[in-house]
């Protein structure tokens, strides 16, 4: 237990030291400082930053006219809405696909669903939204094809979250702008989901196989377990371990996709927010915006790995 | 990695029909690439302004001189893509190989470095890897500036850490065992040990490595093509054309299939082929 | 009236070099409570038996077999779900890896307790004391600390008792233990075959004993079955057996084990088979001992039968009956 803690221990301090200098830095891209430093030097400037981001201080916007800390977490609830559904989506139909190929390894369901997720994880993203709004938006529909919300509904910004928001304005509107702001989210999560999607059920499938050959299965048959017991209880729980570790990198494919993502449908995220401040050098909000994201990711992989090592009774005590 | 070695990963990758039809497929875009555009009909910058969003030849519009249709310039696909096929081909190749060099550096230095140093490098990588790499591409774009050289730096930055991680953890992996540690003892210096004893048993790694390298590559640079901190119009780039056929999908959908399904077919293809060569160098992963 | 008993079961496999019999003819029968040994070196298929009769062979293998009965039923009539369900309420099995064995991501509690559920029932606090009470029965002291922690933290010894402990919530007539003792260290061993031994009394179990060391038989058994090849090559009474081999490959075996204490006869040479065992999948024709065996004749070449002889069946032309005697 020490030793994880000294290994995430170093691994924070490293990695929340190389993202401040790199944000600082950028910092330094304006033409006028980020802060009125009081030191002269690089390094005492710095720390400067450091003890001002602390303190809540992430610099002011002279674009927007308004601090930047306060303009991230405006459009952060939109981003985070996404980003759950998409995540829950990847989970969810990775985790069954992945079982469900294992269970049938070899037939023809097996072959059709890898081919599918094969395909899935090589789908450049923004080519697969438009087809998504070529066909469910333009073509069939359905979907509207940009936004969270249709402008007919005047939802009263609360927490944000235009879930919970539309739900608030229950009275107004009852159901229908809750339904609305869901359909809204549909398009852009299915589109965000693809690919970690893809990613999970290959390795679930992988993993689970692995661990069916294991001696503790034919154990837990002996035992007259049924398979569904022993594909959902005693296989499973130690599939998921591998995948628990490398879903990390599952958080950063998403981060990176709903820049994308909120590109392609006009989503009023902070990747939407980000990019308009990387085309009109607004680097307050660059390093703002690079430095929350990345402290999301940072945070989302150590909370990762504690799941994992708490998952894992080797990790959790050793012997 | 002897030749015997080589030889049983060729058997093995041979019978691997999904990646012998990758690796087909790839053959075909890498040939297009390479004559495609003495072939292709016309200069992909020249604007037909009597032919504007042309539909291809399977619409009943479809012209015969520009079978791919046109774009909302009346710019002829069939050219563009072909002449996209060849810049995204070289850039990814370029990109990927300056990577892999510095990565291979780096990772090989890391290795023989003291366990305090390379904890800290290595640590740096993790966080490297750990970020999103379209994040860090932005981030280097907005320092640099956007457009298609600094957005080849920046892929070229976001690959390294790959490369350096898989080489310092194979090197470091050959050097616990028993073999080196007699090379050692015959009193072998690091490069000698580096050249003739490690390199070659990390080269399998290095290569699947490498060729997952280029559809990150690939995908990368069209991104940030499409996202405009790229390749500029009127570059014939796919990620590019991609972003310019945004505003026509519902008139003129080809526009916007078309790029897309260029990278689609050779990040899958490029895919395919490197699941061949990891399950082909690492018998123990089969299926 | 035999709790088990088999006649011709043969398990085949699909592989690369074809149909592969890795178990031919096996002809074995178990009374209640009594203990059968079976002998062999690793790859003679005594493993590939014992997961055969337990049920737990992949689908990937064939199982026949002309009669196969457990406690008085017909499992060769059954459908496949009820023949699993009729074995696994009468036969538990335990095995060399005990650590590998146990599932490393749940408790030891929890793998017994969940055992416990489908054998007999109950609600969790009879669960638990049964479970308790398992664990004390095999051996082990602090029961309560132990029915919370992980398998990786129990030393190789104490899993297996855990393994038997498990196995015994199965409420099964017939225990298989597939060479229980190889990976333990030897200290433990004995430990281990003395529990085996008085959980049988307690139970009022069969043991079917599967080892590759003649020492473990002599003192446990009272039959003997030898494997070769996938056959059982010879059977009989344990003291009868050891004292004087019938089958060439059994003498062989004996001879292979040094006697400390004992004085060498004259000339008589550790293991005096020439060669080594082929693989099943290349297997000589006729008598598969034919071609590294000294007592080898003419006939071999045709693969013998199971012959009855002095209360032992024993699979050789030329059994090594002294002539004055038969």
């Amino acid at each position: 237990m020490f030793r994880l803690l000294i290994k995430h221990g170093t691994t924070l301090f490293v990695s929340l030291f190389g993202l401040t200098l790199l944000t600082f830095v950028l910092s330094q891209q304006g033409d006028e400082a980020l802060h009125a430093y009081q030191s002269s030097s690089f390094i005492g400037q710095y720390f400067e930053y450091l003890q001002l981001l602390f303190a809540g201080d992430w610099g002011f916007s002279s674009i927007h006219n308004r601090p930047v800390l306060s303009d991230f977490l405006l459009h952060f609830p939109a981003t985070i809405e996404l980003v759950l559904l998409a995540l829950l989506f990847a989970i969810i139909f990775g985790l069954t696909l992945g079982i469900m190929a294992a269970n049938r390894r070899g037939k023809w369901l097996d072959n059709t669903l890898m081919g599918i997720t094969l395909a899935g994880y090589s789908m450049p993203i923004y080519w697969w939204g438009m087809l998504l709004v070529l066909l469910f938006s333009l073509t069939l529909g359905w979907t509207p094809v940009a936004g969270r919300i249709d402008y007919i509904y005047d939802i009263q910004p609360v927490t944000r979250f235009m879930l919970i928001d539309s739900l608030i304005s229950h009275s107004q509107y009852g159901m229908d702008a809750f339904f609305n702001a869901l359909l809204h989210l549909v398009l852009p999560a299915i589109t965000l989901s693809t690919i970690p999607m893809a990613i999970i059920a290959r390795m679930t499938r992988s993993s689970l196989l692995g661990v069916l050959k294991a001696e503790y299965i034919r154990t837990a048959r002996s035992k007259g377990l049924s398979q569904q017991r022993i594909v959902w209880v005693h296989a499973l729980r130690n599939a998921l371990i591998p995948i628990l570790t490398i879903s990390g990198v599952q958080i950063s494919i998403i981060m990176s996709g709903v820049i994308i993502t909120e590109y392609i449908f006009a989503w009023p995220g902070v990747g939407k927010w980000l990019l308009e401040a990387v085309s009109r050098r607004d680097f307050a909000s660059i390093q703002a915006g690079i430095l929350a994201l990345s402290l999301l990711v940072i945070a989302f992989n150590l909370a990762l790995d504690l799941l994992a090592s708490y998952m894992n009774p080797r990790l959790r005590r050793p012997s | 990695m002897t030749l015997s070695n080589t030889k049983l990963a060729w058997q093995v990758f041979r019978r691997n029909k999904s990646a012998m039809t990758g690796s087909l497929i790839l053959l075909i875009i890498v040939l297009m690439s390479l004559v495609g555009p003495w072939f292709a009909p016309h200069d992909p910058a020249q604007q037909f302004s009597d032919k504007i969003l042309t539909p291809p030849l399977w619409y009943d519009n479809g012209e015969f001189l520009t079978p791919l249709g046109t774009d909302d310039l009346g710019r002829d696909m069939l050219s563009r893509l072909l002449h996209g096929a060849r810049l995204s081909l070289k850039l990814t190749i370029m990109v990927v190989f300056a990577a892999a060099f510095i990565g291979i550096l780096i990772g090989a230095a890391a290795a023989f470095l003291n366990s305090g140093l390379r904890t800290l490098l290595m640590r740096f990588m993790d966080l490297l890897l750990s970020l999103p790499s379209l994040l860090l591409a932005i981030a280097i774009v907005a320092i640099i500036g956007p457009g298609l050289p600094n957005a080849v730096y920046a892929v070229v930055i976001v690959l390294i850490p790959q490369f350096v991680k898989v080489t310092q953890g194979a090197i470091s992996e050959e050097l616990g065992k028993d073999y080196v540690m007699a090379t050692r003892l015959d009193g072998a210096g690091h490069t000698r040990l580096l050249l003739h004893h490690v390199w070659p048993n990390i080269i399998p790694a290095l290569i699947v490595q490498l060729t997952f390298s280029f559809s990150t590559a690939l995908l990368d640079i069209a991104a940030l093509g499409f996202l405009g901190l790229g390749a500029q119009p009127p570059i014939a780039e796919w990620g590019t054309m991609l972003s310019e056929a945004r505003a026509f999908i519902q008139f003129a959908p080809w526009t916007m299939t078309l790029p897309g399904l260029a990278i689609f077919l050779t990040v899958l293809s490029i895919n395919l082929v490197g699941d061949g060569l990891r399950d082909a160098f690492d018998p123990r992963l089969n299926r | 009236m035999s709790l088990l008993q088999i006649e011709n079961l043969n398990v085949d496999f699909m592989t690369d070099d074809g149909l592969v019999r890795a178990v031919d003819q096996v002809k074995l029968s178990i009374d209640s409570g009594k203990v059968v040994g079976v002998i062999g070196e690793s790859g003679s298929g005594k493993s590939v038996m014992a997961l055969a009769i337990a049920g737990l062979l992949s689908p990937a293998a064939r199982i026949q077999a002309d009669l196969f009965t457990l406690d008085g039923q017909d499992l060769t009539r059954m459908t496949p779900a009820e023949r699993q369900r009729h074995i696994t309420s009468n036969i538990s099995i335990i095995f060399q890896e005990p650590t590998s064995s146990l599932n490393p991501a749940l408790t030891v509690g929890y793998q017994l307790d969940e055992t416990i559920r489908f054998h007999e029932g109950g609600t969790p606090k009879q669960r638990k004391e049964r479970a308790l009470e398992l664990l004390s029965q095999v051996g082990i002291m602090d029961s309560k600390r132990r029915y919370k922690e992980y398998p990786h933290q129990l030393s190789g010894g104490l899993n297996q008792r855990v393994m038997i402990a498990i196995a015994l919530a199965c409420q099964p007539k017939l225990l298989i233990a597939d060479e229980p003792t190889t990976a333990l260290d030897v200290t433990v061993q004995s430990q281990i075959l003395d529990l085996l031994l008085k959980v049988k009394e307690e139970h009022n179990m069969a043991l079917m004993l599967i080892t590759h060391d003649f020492s473990i038989l002599a003192e446990t058994t009272s039959k003997v079955h030898v494997m070769y090849c996938g056959q059982i090559v010879e059977s009989g009474r344990t003291y009868n057996l050891l004292s004087q081999p019938f089958h060439p490959y059994t003498k062989a075996l004996l001879d292979s084990v040094p006697h400390f204490g004992m004085r060498h006869k004259k000339g008589r040479r550790l293991f005096n088979l020439p060669g080594t065992t082929p693989p099943i999948s290349h297997l000589p024709v006729g008598c598969y001992l034919g071609p590294r065996c000294p007592y080898a004749g003419k006939k071999c070449v045709q693969p013998p039968e199971l012959f009855n002889i002095k209360g032992r069946r024993v699979r050789c032309h030329f059994p090594l009956v002294d002539e004055e005697e038969s």
